[in-house]
């Protein structure tokens, strides 16, 4: 609802002090008038002429203009306390960003014992300045229940992995939950605060970390891992989380399995073919691939710093969670579906041994400046030069008919026909006759308007005229004859007589 | 090739292939060789039936084409498609065309006094030179000036087609020279098919005989010589009637034939022009030549022979139909890959089963037959037959001359008629000077039919 102006108001309440004699033109459903036709139109297109109408249509009575004025301030203030309501969120930091959404509950469980002990707990480990409470309002951070650092407090024998900062770079943007609580694939309920928990920030880490360009290295693979950060947040950045998780990252050696605990190896290959056999890893595009033992550290890099399930978005709480959770679930399989998928892994491959022959590689840039020819050509050599992912031996020029009909392959010089002409094509026609010359000449020669008119059968023609005229005869002989009787109905009761 | 390429060149192929520039010329050598050769056929032919060596026509037919085919075999020999242009066919009496018999114990047997018309035709690459030549068949061997002339209507007739024939080479002659100062004028009229009609008539007119239909004064160009699966578009000269059936009408006028032929246009330099002309004895049934038809045979008398079949068949390229009958099948796929567009003799195809194939197929009206064509009447009425190719030629030297590739040099039979040419302007067409048209006769050269030639020609 729009706010109605208060001299728009006043001047409605103006007019309709006049007396209604006076006034000639009116609004039935406000109770209203004007002197003016203008001013009745003017009112016409207001919110509250359009209140009233609502109402009369409710069968209520109109409103006059002051009491919808008040109405509409009250509504405002109303919708004003109710954002106020839904955009509340309040993060516990000490009780584990524990989130409220509602002031009420904030209250109560900053009133709580189990909130005085965090907070205690939280003192002892000096770790951070927080506010008054003892919380913050922070990023669209999901959390993970373990959530202390320095680990040596709760080592239980085996080491703890850091705190989980979940948002797991995927390539399409998605930020994934890291506990199996908030495990989504969508983005975070819409807020105030997480709103900034986007865009850039996402952007940066996915650069950062997929970049197709440079080798992942562990740092990009842990980055790749951590997630978003919110701009607001000072207390840490990804770089301090990435050193954490370093430090308490179990090392995965070459020889090891991802998946398993089966270790020493005797190369990377057996561990490839282990991890084949045993727990299904399939390498993709094995033709091309140039740095096996990369991409198996990358992988091992991504299970065993990040804790993230290859398959899915699955983040772990330890090594072990993760490779329970990829047996599991049979998720030790490398993703080759998509296109981002293919790009994560690209640079350890080498397609350009499935490039066209006649794709030069030094003038990848003079291609794309001097491409003639289809926008499809175009779109096709832009892909070549940014060589990204990988590429099948594919036609790089295809050239559609301007009919739209037909597609030319110039590599294999095939031309593809529409399936709406397929009864053309499986025609099988009479091959047509090689004239010589004078055979040529003497059908050039021929009219064959004079073809036409000779070679007529009298005979035949005379016959058929006969038949004609019998058959007209007949039929007139007949419509004769019959005039007798074919009106002629034994059963018929006429109306005028009683029937 | 295809259709439309045809169609699109039309103009410039008929022209380049038609043009005659001059006696040098490849088209003009074409001519004269193919005339050569059937002046040479010709004459070996009259010779053999005029000294009673051939009395059989089976004989004559046979030993005709066979020697066509020999000498075209001998030069040429890039040239592709060259041969026989129309089978040798020997018409006796009131036959008027188309005797050409298959079968030699059932052949005709010359007599003695029949008026025998010998024709035949040769191309060679299309370039066609057609001759016909009238001749009795006399009991004795002896020198002409020793005997009487043959007298009567026989002699009307063969003198009024053997005059008309020359009249009307000469006439177009006079295309020639009178080039500069009036194109195509001969006294100071155009030398188109309706003035070649008055001279015909007017010789036929005076000689007291008729003019059987298919005779024609026409242009010819390369392949396209009249024949009857053709229907040219552009046609000069003039034709009496068709004799095929389908198309044959009592009046000459009415119908069709002002859309056959175009009388109108003059003749020219460079062309190719053949003149049959036929002429006949007036039968028993119309003796008064006051009748409508005045000139012509009507359809009434000239009909095909009850029992002589035809044997001559020419394929009609316009159709093309697909044949159930397998002999028909092998017919039209023989016929398609070794025949030209000219007509063929049964007797040359090879497949098996030819003449049910080929019956069907003229059922199918793919091919034409060339049936035998009698004049009926009682008495039963003579018909004689002067068929010439003349070429129109242009010279750098002189006017220009008319090349009669064949037909020329052949001497008429012993015949003494009681008329005679009254006409002024025929008269001076016929003299020695012939209205000062120079005349090249194409001369033979001796042919021999050797025995063996003659057996494997036979194949």
């Amino acid at each position: 609802m729009s706010a109605v102006t208060a001299s728009s108001t006043l001047q409605v309440t103006a007019e309709s002090f006049a007396p209604p004699n006076a006034a000639l033109f009116t609004c039935n459903s406000c109770g209203v008038g004007f002197p003016t036709p203008d001013m009745q139109r003017r009112h016409m297109k207001t919110d509250w002429h359009r209140y009233n109408l609502k109402r009369r249509v409710a069968t209520l009575p109109p409103i006059s203009a002051e009491i919808f004025a008040e109405r509409v301030l009250q509504q405002m203030d109303a919708t004003r306390k109710n954002e106020e309501k839904l955009s509340f969120v309040q993060i516990c930091r000490a009780c584990g960003n524990k989130r409220f959404t509602s002031a009420g509950a904030y209250e109560n469980h900053l009133s709580s014992s189990r909130h005085k002990e965090n907070l205690k707990r939280a003192e002892q480990l000096g770790l951070r300045e927080d506010d008054d409470n003892g919380s913050t309002i922070s990023g669209a951070r999901d959390h993970s229940p373990d959530w202390s650092v320095t680990s040596s407090t709760f080592s239980l024998g085996e080491p703890v992995q850091p705190l989980q900062y979940h948002t797991f770079g995927f390539r399409d943007g998605r930020v994934a939950g890291g506990s199996k609580k908030t495990l989504r694939r969508h983005k975070a309920p819409s807020s105030v605060t997480t709103a900034s928990v986007t865009g850039d920030d996402l952007d940066s880490i996915i650069d950062d970390g997929a970049a197709a360009f440079a080798r992942p290295s562990v740092r990009s693979a842990a980055s790749s891992v951590v997630g978003g950060l919110d701009a607001e947040d000072e207390d840490e950045d990804i770089d301090s989380i990435i050193e954490r998780k370093l430090q308490t990252a179990v090392k995965l050696p070459i020889n090891a399995c991802i998946f398993c605990s089966a270790q020493n190896f005797s190369d990377i290959e057996a561990t490839v073919s282990h991890m084949q056999h045993d727990h299904g890893l399939f390498v993709p595009e094995k033709d091309y691939i140039v740095d096996l033992q990369g991409l198996i550290t990358y992988l091992s890099e991504k299970v065993s710093i990040g804790n993230a399930c290859l398959y899915c978005s699955f983040i772990g709480r330890s090594l072990n969670s993760i490779r329970d959770h990829m047996v599991a679930k049979q998720h030790c399989k490398i993703p080759y579906d998509t296109e981002d998928e293919q790009l994560e892994i690209s640079s350890f491959y080498d397609f350009s041994s499935s490039y066209p022959d006649d794709y030069e590689e030094e003038d990848d840039w003079d291609d794309v400046a001097s491409g003639d020819g289809s926008a499809e050509d175009d779109a096709e050599t832009v892909l070549q030069v940014a060589n990204v992912g990988p590429q099948r031996r594919t036609e790089s020029n295809l050239v559609l008919d301007p009919t739209g009909l037909e597609l030319s392959l110039p590599l294999s010089r095939l031309r593809i026909g529409h399936r709406s002409l397929a009864r053309y094509y499986r025609q099988s026609l009479r091959p047509t006759a090689e004239h010589r010359e004078g055979q040529s000449t003497v059908i050039a020669a021929t009219s064959r308007q004079m073809l036409a008119s000779i070679s007529r059968d009298p005979v035949k023609e005379r016959l058929t005229k006969t038949d004609w005229r019998d058959q007209r005869d007949k039929q007139n002989r007949d419509i004769r004859r019959e005039q007798r009787y074919i009106n002629q109905q034994k059963h018929y009761r006429d109306p005028m007589l009683g029937g | 090739m295809s259709l439309e390429d045809i169609v699109v060149d039309i103009e410039e192929t008929v022209d380049t292939k038609n043009a005659l520039i001059s006696l040098d010329s490849p088209i003009s050598l074409q001519y004269v060789a193919a005339g050569r050769i059937a002046q040479s056929v010709l004459s070996y032919l009259v010779r053999e039936v005029t000294e009673r060596r051939m009395t059989n026509v089976y004989d004559i037919c046979h030993a005709g084409d066979s020697l066509i085919e020999l000498e075209t075999n001998k030069i040429y020999k890039n040239v592709d498609e060259k041969g026989v242009a129309a089978p040798t066919t020997v018409d006796v009496n009131n036959c008027v065309q188309g005797y050409s018999p298959v079968n030699r114990d059932s052949a005709y047997i010359l007599c003695n006094g029949d008026i025998v018309k010998i024709s035949l035709g040769v191309h060679i690459g299309g370039y066609t030179s057609l001759v016909s030549h009238t001749l009795i068949a006399l009991p004795t061997i002896v020198p002409n000036d020793q005997v009487a002339p043959t007298t009567g209507v026989l002699a009307d007739v063969i003198c009024a087609t053997h005059l008309a024939t020359e009249a009307v080479t000469s006439l177009l002659g006079t295309v020639l020279y009178r080039y500069e100062n009036q194109s195509g004028c001969y006294g100071n009229r155009p030398v188109n098919g309706e003035r070649i009609r008055e001279i015909v008539e007017s010789v036929a007119n005076t000689f007291q005989v008729k003019i059987v239909p298919g005779s024609t004064v026409r242009r010819i160009k390369r392949f396209l010589v009249g024949q009857d699966t053709v229907h040219e578009v552009d046609v000069k000269g003039y034709t009496w009637g068709s004799i095929s059936i389908e198309a044959m009408t009592d009046d000459p006028d009415e119908g069709d034939l002002k859309k056959i032929i175009d009388t109108e246009a003059p003749a020219d330099r460079g062309e190719a022009w053949l003149i049959d002309i036929s002429m006949c004895t007036f039968s028993g049934l119309e003796s008064d030549l006051s009748q409508k038809n005045g000139l012509q045979v009507s359809r009434r008398t000239l009909k095909p022979h009850r029992d002589l079949k035809p044997t001559i068949f020419t394929r009609d390229y316009n159709r093309n139909l697909s044949m159930k009958l397998k002999s028909a099948r092998g017919v039209l796929i023989e016929v398609d890959s070794r025949k030209s567009v000219y007509p063929f003799h049964l007797s040359t195809l090879s497949t098996s089963g030819a003449p049910l194939g080929v019956a069907a197929l003229v059922n199918a009206e793919i091919m034409a037959p060339t049936r035998v064509m009698m004049i009926q009447g009682s008495p039963a009425p003579i018909a004689a037959r002067e068929r010439t190719t003349v070429l129109l030629m242009p010279s750098a030297k002189h006017v220009g001359e008319v090349v009669r590739l064949s037909g020329g040099g052949i001497k008429p039979s012993w015949v003494h008629s009681e008329f005679e040419v009254t006409d002024e302007e025929i008269i001076e067409l016929l003299s020695e000077k012939r209205a000062g048209v120079r005349l090249r006769n194409i001369q033979g050269i001796e042919v021999n039919m050797v025995k063996e030639d003659a057996q494997e020609m036979e194949v």
